[in-house]
């Protein structure tokens, strides 16, 4: 009977990636946030020794290369040492990311590392008590970009129990913007190949089951946009099936919290209920991003005030010297947009016009004195569609706050 | 529209629980004079509506007392009735609104009902009296468009707010040319992280460089430390040449040193060790030999010495066992002195025994007396008896003179006083006398018994003698029993006592019987005659009793007469018998005559002892005698035999004795010491064959070792392994040398050295100083390339170990994140402001001409036709009219009638504009009352085209116009008193 493997499969490490919408945070706690993806990777070296895998598989952007830092290079070599110690494999290919790391040969690497070196396919074999066993294919990027879809050049090796693909891409969306070795389900799928290990995208997701065709997500979120938990997935495989299991292996988790606060007339009421569903969540090391559904006016009010931030404060100090905290990184309020727009346009000749004259703006105008600012627009990104209409939003509740949103009563 | 209903006033200023109906009315004329509280129910409209502060509260509290507030009826745009509840310290002074059915409406109701309206605007349109007609700061465009913006939920004043607070915001937020906001902040934090991260961004290529570099320094280090390495080599041999620099020049000696002895020298191996060992071994063999062939010879000596003096054996033989003799000889010597010096003190012990008997006889007639044991018993009995009856004799004859004495005058004294005693019959005739008197007279008991008791008494002491000399003769003579002379007097003593014991109480009796009849004759005295009676009888008694005693003494003196007579007559006879026996002993013993018989008892003893001495004596000489005998026959025999040992015939037989003595120890210690010599010899003897044998191999071994090497004497021998050792030796130390040049130098250097190629010392050393100039140059070199090294690999461990690009990174696009975020805001706000300003201005510019053309309607209307138009010089920027002559007027032109006019044109204008999105009512306080009549009526008129839109409630006088026309449909007047 042919032997059963067992690995981790792993990628999008960005180790040393910087976090985004992070803008906020106790110096305590950044540091950790710096130290995150590190000890995400600390957690996958000590999976790999505590499941005795065979192997374990990184596929694509173990680094970021927007800046290389040592460090980040040093203290991935410390992990394939500790695997080494205790003969674990490691086949690591390059990918978008971090495809210059395929060039450059500034680092030694212990004897267990294998790289996919070259943006061709190859095949590393992997033995197992002397005999050959797994073909691990793969390549890594040699650009940022790989326009080729890369499937054809998968082809199993003869003689070897099992086959593993391990590819850095994304699913075809169209020709034109698919840059990273884009691929149909269908070409994995009629593969002989036991298992393809994905990586690129960072949100898990197992695209089929037979063959397992997995993308593991990254180790550790660095916006809300990757919420949730982040890890591998420690994969068992023999001739009959392929057994999955999601390991966390993330330092601090990204989390979206949204909060019905219809009830809270008050402030106070508005801080019991946050308080009690903090206190509700899993006690771990998070980053909540907060929205505030069913707010009321006197919530807005006090909203556009700051009080509600001052509850956020408040709650944040709580955490910050807890183990397992929980840092609310922003706050925002959800309202009946709709609603509130008909009825204003209907009764109030001018914000009928201020609402219609929102449809209508020039960005161009608008943000030139800082988009185009001599200094600062180097510094700037230029807003998404998804942004502007946020921004528009932002500043819609911001002026209609500013117009209408104080108390028209005359006893305060 | 909105149609205020009803009032119910709890209390507000002077009026107290007051309810006004307007019965559904959209045009009410509220009438009453001055103080009566028409402007009160204004405010408590608007209290209602809008609220009031706390402060502005404290004026309208009820003057009488009571709770501030109230309630209002309305009819809502909806149709339905609605109650707005307000107190004055309840809900905050909020109001509380319920729909028709009581319920409870939200806090926001009244706003949303109201439509934003708050009390700034609607006073600015819909509540106006005389005072508040203008508008206030002239009608430039702005002032009108505030106007126009005030219009609506807004109001001006909000959105001046708010663009003045957004403002401020952007203004903090981000300035172009600022350095304080706070994205300004950001910018520069942002730019100075982006210098430095610029600098570390070729962390990895800086990093890839010091470690180019280090393997720069390191292959440098390694070529170093080569070039060292075999300088050091270099120099290494060259110091090593230098040491061993001797062994070279020893070896090129040694090699011309063999040159001159033969090839090979033939010798025995080890055969000099060999011969000088065996040489060694047979040294001391030899010398021990010689000396014990000397010893032998010494011995031999020895022993003829001693044999010369030694006596034929069978000489020494009869010395010796005649020696033997001598002790027994001495011993028979000393007994005969012995019983020499005892016959001596026996002689003594006689001569001094026979001189203190003084007796001058000799020992033959001592030895011819019949003396023995009997004599000496004999002559101490006499001695005693002679002693005894010395004694005794005179003793009795004394006591019998004394008993004499006594006799003679106790006779004398008998005698005496028998002559004065009276006769028995004197004594009668007057004892009856008496007898007779006391007839008469009772007998005194004590007269009887008195010379009884002195009887009694008298004869008791008497008794007590007897006894006690009774007992003192038994004693006696139970203790002298051993001398059965003594016992005799004693027994006669004893008898004596006897006698006297019992004569007594015979004599008692009668002594009784004699009393009581002299006490019978004293009784019978007269009493006169009784007195002398009594005396001459008591003398008479007294006489007699003293006869009476002496008489008795007599006769026991006469008892004791007869015993001593008795026992002097026994004495006597037994002296004679004594004598007798003296007799008989002095006739055998004739020296007895002139020695008393007391000293006779020493003298048999001393005698006796004397005859035993004088035995003893006789038996010391014969055993003497018999000593003699034995002592001169063993003198006889030694002289004899030893005749011409001894040298000197005149020697006493000890002195030849002695010498014979000294002789014999002599001859034995010869004899001793030939023994001994004689064995020492045979193991001399012995020792000396060992050695000879224990040599023997050993020559021959010599021997054999010069015939193999073909010499005969040693001389030759140790010639020849002279040859060999130097030879050897010289073999050996080049071979050691060439080791010892192997052992440190490298081969091709000890092939050139041995061929005789090789660099003098003086060479070895300037090499050797260069070489090690060059090695410190190296050292230097290396050192300073180590520490490059060192110092290239702490670059690259703190490069590995920092973080500073992590964390500036992380820090960079933080602060790129926060500045974006921030961007996001500043543009938010800016969006904010911008838009605001827009439609402010678009707002201005949309409805402004709908707003004039209503108010140029109204002024037509209220002018009634003077005015035609109200429009803007857009250049002065100021309102204009246009009359229907065709005159146009500036708003500063015109009279105050008129501008009142006009603003209320323009109320009305704007009223109507913003009637499309709300309908409140009009609060008017006699707002036209400076209006001519004409005008007065054209409001009226325009009024009560107005009320169907917004209800008019019109507060005026009792004498208005308003107030006259009575018969107005939906009107309702009320009046305040």
């Amino acid at each position: 009977m042919t032997e059963k493997i067992k690995f981790i499969h792993c990628a999008d490490l960005h180790l040393d990636s910087p976090f985004k919408g992070m803008s906020t945070l106790p110096d305590s706690l950044y540091q950790e946030l710096k130290n995150s993806t590190f000890a995400a990777l600390d957690n996958l070296v000590n999976l790999a020794i505590k499941e005795q895998v065979d192997f374990v598989l990184i596929v694509g952007d173990l680094f970021d290369q927007s800046v290389k830092s040592v460090y980040a290079e040093m203290q991935f070599i410390i992990a394939c040492q500790k695997l080494n110690k205790v003969n674990i494999p490691i086949y690591l290919s390059y990918g978008n990311h971090d495809y210059l790391e395929a060039r450059q040969h500034t680092f030694t690497y212990p004897e267990n590392v294998h790289i996919f070196e070259s943006d061709q396919v190859e095949v590393k074999v992997f033995s197992k008590n002397g005999h050959p066993l797994v073909g691990i294919h793969g390549f890594s990027y040699s650009e940022r970009a790989v326009l080729d879809n890369k499937t054809t050049e998968f082809q199993p090796v003869e003689g070897l129990a099992y086959q593993i693909g391990m590819l850095h891409g994304s699913i075809q969306q169209s020709t034109e913007h698919d840059y990273y070795a884009p691929f149909q389900l269908s070409d994995l799928q009629t593969k002989n190949i036991d298992y393809w290990a994905l990586g690129h995208i960072h949100k898990r997701a197992i695209l089929s089951r037979n063959p397992a065709i997995v993308y593991p997500g990254n180790t550790q979120s660095r916006s809300i946009k990757e919420s949730g938990e982040k890890g591998c997935y420690l994969v068992e495989l023999n001739q009959m099936e392929t057994k999955l299991t999601f390991k966390a292996l993330h330092a601090i988790q990204f989390d979206r919290l949204s909060v019905n606060v219809s009830d809270c007339q008050q402030v106070d009421q508005l801080y019991d209920l946050l308080y009690q569903r903090l206190s509700s969540l899993k006690k771990q090391k998070s980053i909540i991003f907060l929205t505030l559904t069913g707010v009321n006016q006197t919530l807005v009010s006090h909203y556009y005030q700051g009080e509600i931030d001052e509850i956020i404060m408040l709650l944040n100090e709580q955490q910050q010297d807890q183990e397992n905290w929980q840092w609310i990184q922003a706050v925002e309020i959800e309202r009946e947009r709709q609603v509130n727009e008909a009825r204003l346009k209907e009764n109030d000749p001018f914000m009928n016009q201020l609402l219609t004259d929102f449809e209508d703006i020039n960005w161009g105008q608008l943000s030139k004195d800082l988009w185009q600012h001599r200094q600062a627009k180097r510094f700037l990104v230029e807003l998404s569609e998804e942004e502007k209409i946020k921004l528009v939003n932002d500043a819609k509740d911001l002026a209609l706050y500013h117009l209408l949103g104080m108390n028209n009563d005359e006893n305060k | 529209m909105m149609r205020i209903n009803s009032l119910h006033i709890y209390g507000f200023g002077k009026w107290i629980d007051q309810k006004i109906d307007f019965n559904h009315s959209s045009f009410i004329t509220i009438v009453g004079d001055n103080e009566t509280g028409k402007s009160t129910i204004r405010s408590f409209i608007l209290f209602m509506l809008f609220g009031l502060s706390p402060q502005q509260r404290q004026h309208f509290l009820p003057k009488h007392g009571g709770q501030l507030g109230g309630k209002l009826s309305i009819v809502a745009a909806d149709g339905n009735d609605y109650m707005i509840e307000r107190f004055h310290d309840r809900n905050n002074c909020e109001a509380i609104c319920y729909d028709q059915a009581g319920q409870r409406l939200p806090s926001d109701w009244l706003t949303n009902q109201l439509h934003g309206v708050d009390r700034s605007l609607y006073n600015k349109i819909f509540n106006f009296d005389v005072f508040s007609l203008q508008v206030e700061g002239g009608l430039s465009k702005d002032q009108l468009g505030q106007v126009l913006l005030s219009v609506g939920m807004t109001g001006s004043d909000r959105i001046y707010q708010a663009e003045k607070q957004l403002q401020t915001v952007i203004q903090t937020i981000f300035r172009p040319r600022g350095t304080k906001p706070e994205l300004n902040q950001i910018l520069k934090q942002l730019i100075d992280k982006e210098r430095q991260l610029k600098q570390l961004e070729d962390s990895i290529a800086i990093y890839e460089k010091s470690q180019k570099q280090r393997m720069v320094y390191q292959n440098q280090i390694a070529a170093k430390q080569e070039e060292l390495a075999k300088e050091n080599e270099q120099f290494v041999l060259f110091k090593e040449q230098e040491r061993i620099y001797q062994s070279i020049e020893d070896y090129h000696l040694v090699v011309e040193q063999l040159k001159q002895l033969p090839d090979t020298v033939y010798f025995p191996e080890q055969g000099e060790k060999r011969y000088q060992s065996l040489k060694e071994q047979l040294q001391p063999l030899q010398t021990d030999q010689r000396v014990a062939a000397q010893k032998l010879i010494e011995l031999k000596e020895e022993l003829e010495q001693i044999q010369a003096q030694l006596l034929p054996t069978d000489i020494r033989n009869q010395l010796v066992n005649r020696l033997d003799e001598i002790a027994n000889y001495q011993s028979h010597f000393n007994e005969y002195q012995q019983l020499e010096r005892q016959i001596a003190e026996k002689t003594r012990m006689i001569k001094e025994g026979l001189g203190q008997s003084k007796l001058n006889i000799t020992e033959a007639d001592l030895l011819d007396l019949p003396i023995n044991f009997t004599t000496k018993e004999i002559w101490q009995q006499l001695a005693d008896q002679y002693t005894r009856l010395t004694e005794q004799v005179p003793n009795l004859d004394q006591s019998l003179l004394k008993l004499e004495k006594n006799e003679q005058q106790l006779t004398t004294k008998l005698n005496a006083l028998k002559e004065k005693t009276l006769s028995t019959v004197e004594k009668n005739i007057l004892e009856k006398e008496l007898e007779q008197m006391d007839r008469t007279f009772v007998d005194s008991p004590g007269k009887k018994s008195n010379p009884f008791n002195q009887f009694q008494k008298k004869n008791r002491y008497l008794n007590f003698i007897s006894i006690s000399v009774m007992f003192l003769s038994l004693a006696l003579m139970i203790f002298n029993r051993q001398e059965e002379f003594l016992i005799l007097p004693f027994v006669i003593i004893f008898i004596v006592g006897c006698f006297i014991l019992f004569k007594p109480i015979k004599f008692k009796g009668e002594m009784i019987e004699a009393l009581e009849k002299q006490a019978e004759q004293e009784s019978e005295q007269s009493i006169k005659r009784r007195d002398d009676l009594i005396r001459r009888i008591a003398q008479h008694d007294e006489n007699r009793d003293a006869v009476l005693l002496i008489q008795q003494e007599l006769k026991q003196i006469n008892i004791e007469k007869m015993k001593l007579t008795e026992q002097l007559a026994i004495l006597t006879m037994e002296n004679e018998r004594m004598e007798q026996s003296i007799y008989e002993q002095q006739d055998n013993f004739s020296f007895l005559a002139h020695i008393p018989v007391e000293f006779w008892p020493d003298l048999a003893k001393q005698l006796i002892e004397v005859i035993d001495l004088i035995e003893q004596r006789q038996q010391l000489d014969i055993d003497r005698d018999r000593e003699l005998v034995w002592l001169n026959s063993f003198e006889e025999k030694i002289r004899a035999n030893f005749a011409d040992l001894i040298q000197e015939s005149q020697l006493s037989f000890q002195q030849v004795l002695n010498q014979l003595q000294e002789l014999s120890i002599q001859q034995q210690n010869f004899f001793v010491q030939e023994q001994r010599i004689q064995q020492r010899i045979s193991q001399q003897e012995g020792i000396h064959n060992e050695i000879r044998a224990k040599m023997a191999p050993l020559q021959e071994e010599m021997e054999g070792l010069l015939e193999k090497v073909g010499v005969e004497t040693e001389e030759q021998w140790t010639k020849l392994a002279q040859q060999y050792e130097r030879w050897s030796i010289l073999k050996e130390q080049k071979a050691e040398l060439i080791r010892q040049i192997k052992l440190h130098l490298p081969d091709h250097l000890v092939g050139n050295i041995l061929a005789g190629q090789y660099d003098s010392l003086s060479q070895l050393e300037i090499k050797i100083k260069t070489s090690q100039v060059k090695m410190t140059e190296l050292n230097q070199e290396l050192n300073s390339l180590y520490q490059k090294e060192a110092e290239q690999q702490a670059i690259l461990k703190q490069q590995e170990q920092s973080k500073k690009v992590l964390n500036l990174k992380h820090d960079y696009y933080f602060i790129k994140e926060k500045f974006n975020e921030e961007a996001k805001r500043w543009l938010t706000y800016q969006l904010a402001l911008e838009q605001i300003q827009q439609t402010k201005e678009r707002f201005q510019r949309s409805y402004l001409p709908f707003v004039l053309e209503k108010a140029t309607h109204y002024l037509n209307e209220i002018t009634d036709g003077r005015y035609v138009l109200v429009e803007f010089d857009q250049t002065l920027q100021q309102l204009y009219l246009l009359t229907n002559d065709g005159d146009a007027y500036q708003a500063n032109e015109l009279s105050q009638g008129t501008l009142d006019q006009l603003f209320v044109a323009i109320r009305l204008g704007i009223s109507s504009w913003l009637a499309k999105h709300i309908q409140l009512p009009f609060l008017i306080d006699d707002g036209f009352v400076h209006f001519d009549s004409n005008r007065q009526k054209q409001i009226y008129a325009i009024l009560k085209d107005l009320k169907d839109i917004h209800q008019i409630i019109y507060f005026t006088k009792e004498n208005s116009d308003f107030v006259q026309d009575r018969d107005r449909e939906d009107q309702s007047i009320i009046y305040l008193s």
